[in-house]
């Protein structure tokens, strides 16, 4: 599986800060867009890539814990990575309570910058390539008939063609029939796969109507 | 006919004889040294003889025809003198006598008796022969008495006379006047009544003097009064001889000189407290003439100055000076007695005083002028200003102490802006160290990166020190200064220093600095304080409201022609009306932590600088503090004062 190329995001209102940082990131190999605001960030064109943000916690405008939830409500899932001028406990906690990668004091320690962008960047990627798979598992299924996809979510709980039949009010061969289209057309080679799939999707016989 | 003629030489001899007596007669009516008239019953002067002509300035032959009332010397007189003479004229043979007052032909005035008889000079005719007796020296001599004994009755002086066993025998008016007694009570009473006991023997001494002739005069004394007073008297004795040159009593002249010794007693008390005055006075007092000679110098001035009076009085006060007052002073005296231009007199000036050993002290001179005698003399009053110079100084040290203590404590609160505005820069440059290692130490390192990350790292490296530099010019004790300064220099510089602080703050700084504010004189550390302080304060005001309400703007205008106008605007909880007034008192203070000192501080700063410093509320909300500083003009007004204290007098 080739790699996307990542992009690390810095937002820091202090150009030397911002400078600096992207000349480390650069210096890894990193490709780095660097803003001065929240709000340059969420205006921008940025690159579908996997990466993370590097954001200082005191921007103007909107401190950092509020913008790292504008990012969740605006569906941008890129990792933060909070760096601050005066480390505060409480501040850190909450910051990785609500999903930063790490909160780092300036002076930045180098390594620990380095790592949690790395971190941050396979976090991205992971989450791209989870993301990647449901889509996948999800047109697989949206190419089911509504039959097929009532059997395939009541083959997934575990229950025996026969129970199904008794439930759908079919005869237990017609359930063979769509059990196996299902499977085929779902790539699934096992029944422990079928259920892996149906977990990723959130299909389950509570959940199966909304899907 | 020998016979005839021995008749006719009888008869001629008998003639002869007759001739000779009758003119022996006239000559003895002639120089009688009594003056004879022979007038007719109407007055007119028939003979005189010449003693009685010349008495009265005439030859005999001026007189013989006039009416003899024509000599009366008053015209009043004449009537009393016909009348007189009519009396003799009735009474023939009678002799009257009367005195009357003639007129010398110069004009001058005899008093004479007259003693007038008439008789029958020939059957038909009546007339009279007056003889005139000069009494003038008698009448004058009486007068003389009656005006002496006017005199000693009317006189002030007590004018008493005594025997020389001491026996009053004459007391006049004055004597009543001063002492009491009337002549009645006195006179033949011993003189020792008035004299006080303690004084007997005194009198025993003046008796002593008075018999062997001397007179003694002005003789200062103290007598009784019948009031039981005791009274200051200047006394003249002298002794009263008898005619045959004897002294038998004395006459003493006594003068109340009780006034006269009060004004004496009242001149020595206040030449007695005008010395203790100035002995005692703590400021020097010296007095000098108009020609700068020292007349007097006080112990104050000795200590002062380390020299003693002695020495100093009859010198030119110039010795006090040192130069270039000395070479001067000279010119500053003739300038005022020629122009009467007062430079010092009557008002007080910081000079700069001599002392003996050379050394010198500052001190304020006040100069009076009084004239003596048509002459100017000037009092110099001096007081030393070394101690209160030096309290001035601590004053001013501990002052100074205040204003840092109070920055320090402002800094204090400030510690977290400080911190991040450390933090950035190091940041930088830790970074960019970092990111340059990197670019050096791939395969082929890439140096072009490398030196920029170097280049980054230099001016975050100088950035940081520039922090460094701030922080420590406002902690530093450094003594305050007077620079021309730009003010939104100053305004700049605090401002980067806690745009940090702002922003944690979320409050929206603006900043409107005009372009033509003049230059100002001041120390740019503590206005940079004052700002600092002015801003933090409007950010605490703004603590409790909403974000997005927290506006700050930072203003500064040209304030009149050559002054400053900063001001610090506020959209914050605002000033409440009661604690405007207060607002700058020291330990005032809304802030649930904060001494209150900041703005106290702060208007010390701003008023040292010559400006003022005040609040007001801001429209729609908050406040809005200003200040004013007067444009570098206080340079030239410094230089004045240096003039015009070179310029006294």
């Amino acid at each position: 599986m080739t790699q996307e190329q990542p992009v690390v995001f810095v937002i820091d209102d202090d150009g030397m800060v911002r400078d600096a940082v992207k000349d480390l990131l650069r210096s890894v190999g990193l490709s780095v867009e660097s803003f001065e605001s929240a709000q340059d960030f969420l205006q921008s064109k940025r690159s579908d890539a996997p990466g993370c943000i590097v954001l200082d916690v005191r921007l103007p405008g909107a401190s950092g814990l509020e913008f790292q939830r504008t990012l969740v409500e605006s569906g941008i899932p890129l990792p933060v990575i909070f760096i601050s001028g005066h480390g505060d406990i409480s501040m850190s906690v909450r910051a990785i309570k609500s999903g930063a990668i790490e909160f780092l004091t300036k002076p930045l320690h180098e390594q620990e910058l380095l790592d949690a962008v790395q971190a941050g960047i396979e976090r991205d990627r992971a989450r791209r390539r989870q993301a990647k798979l449901v889509a996948e598992l999800q047109e697989r299924f949206n190419s089911l008939t509504s039959r097929e996809q009532e059997v395939f979510a009541l083959v997934v709980t575990g229950r025996p063609n026969k129970q199904i039949a008794h439930q759908l009010e079919l005869s237990e061969m017609t359930v063979k029939v769509h059990r196996s289209q299902a499977l085929r057309k779902m790539r699934a080679k096992s029944l422990v796969e079928v259920v892996r799939m149906a977990d990723k999707l959130g299909v389950s016989t509570g959940k199966s109507e909304a899907i | 006919m020998k016979r005839a003629s021995t008749d006719a030489e009888d008869c001629s001899r008998a003639a002869q004889e007759l001739h000779g007596s009758e003119r022996q007669w006239r000559e003895v009516f002639e120089h009688n040294p009594v003056m004879y008239f022979m007038v007719d019953a109407s007055g007119i002067v028939l003979s005189v003889n010449a003693f009685g002509a010349s008495q009265l300035g005439y030859a005999a032959s001026e007189l013989v025809g006039q009416s003899v009332l024509n000599l009366v010397f008053e015209e009043d007189d004449k009537e009393f003198v016909r009348r007189k003479m009519s009396l003799c004229l009735e009474t023939p043979g009678r002799s009257n006598s009367w005195e009357v007052r003639k007129r010398r032909k110069d004009g001058t005035m005899l008093w004479i008796r007259e003693n007038a008889r008439a008789m029958w000079w020939s059957r038909n005719q009546l007339i009279m022969l007056i003889a005139c007796e000069d009494i003038s020296e008698r009448y004058w001599g009486a007068l003389e008495s009656a005006q002496l004994a006017a005199l000693v009755s009317s006189s002030d002086d007590a004018i008493v006379s005594k025997t020389l066993d001491g026996t009053i025998t004459s007391w006049n008016a004055g004597a009543t006047n001063i002492l009491g007694y009337q002549a009645d009570e006195m006179i033949g009473q011993p003189i020792t009544r008035i004299i006080p006991p303690e004084l007997h023997q005194e009198e025993k001494q003046i008796l002593v003097r008075l018999q062997r002739g001397e007179r003694i005069q002005h003789y200062e004394t103290i007598r009784l009064a019948k009031d039981g007073r005791r009274v200051d008297i200047s006394l003249t004795v002298s002794p009263l001889f008898n005619q045959s040159g004897k002294v038998v009593g004395a006459s003493k002249v006594a003068r109340d000189i009780t006034e006269r010794k009060l004004a004496e007693q009242a001149l020595r008390e206040t030449t007695a407290r005008l010395r203790t005055l100035t002995e005692t006075a703590v400021d020097g007092v010296i007095l000098i003439d108009a020609r700068g000679v020292v007349l007097m110098f006080n112990p104050a001035c000795e200590k002062l100055f380390g020299y003693s009076a002695d020495t100093v009085i009859g010198e030119n006060v110039k010795m006090l000076m040192p130069q270039p007052y000395r070479h001067e002073h000279d010119r500053y005296i003739t300038n005022y007695r020629d122009t009467r231009d007062p430079k010092i007199i009557g008002s007080g000036r910081e000079v700069i005083g001599l002392r003996k050993d050379g050394s010198t002290f500052p001190m304020d001179l006040s100069v009076g002028e009084a004239r003596q005698d048509g002459e100017s003399i000037f009092v110099g009053i001096i007081r030393d200003l070394t101690s209160r110079k030096r309290t001035e100084a601590e004053l001013e040290q501990a002052r100074a102490e205040l204003v840092r203590v109070a920055r320090v404590t402002t800094l204090g609160e400030l510690t977290a802006a400080i911190a991040h505005e450390v933090n950035q820069p190091l940041t930088g440059l830790v970074s960019s160290g970092n990111a340059c290692l990197r670019w050096l130490a791939g395969d082929v390192p890439n140096l072009k990166a490398a030196r920029e990350s170097v280049e980054r790292m230099i001016s975050a490296g100088s950035r940081a020190g520039e922090v460094i530099r701030r922080i420590r010019a406002l902690v530093g004790k450094a003594p305050p200064l007077r620079d021309r300064l730009n003010i939104n220099d100053a305004i700049t510089e605090v401002i980067a220093l806690i745009r940090g602080e702002v922003q944690r703050n979320r409050i929206s700084l603006r900043t409107k600095l005009s372009t033509d504010v003049p230059l100002v004189l001041g120390d740019r550390i503590q206005l940079q304080q004052v700002i600092l302080n002015l801003i933090l304060n409007a950010m605490e005001a703004m603590s409790d409201v909403s974000p997005q309400l927290g506006e700050l703007l930072v203003s500064s205008t040209k304030d009149g022609p050559n002054g400053a106008l900063v001001s610090v605007q506020d959209s914050g909880t605002g000033l409440d009306g009661t604690a405007l007034d207060q607002l700058f008192e020291a330990f005032y203070t809304t802030k649930a932590h904060g001494m209150g000192i900041g703005l106290a501080v702060s208007r010390t700063i701003i008023q040292a600088h010559g400006g003022r410093l005040w609040a007001a509320p801001n429209v729609p909300r908050g406040a809005i503090f200003q200040f004013t500083l007067p444009a570098d003009c206080e340079e030239v007004s410094g230089m004045e004062r240096k003039q015009s204290a070179r310029a006294m007098a």
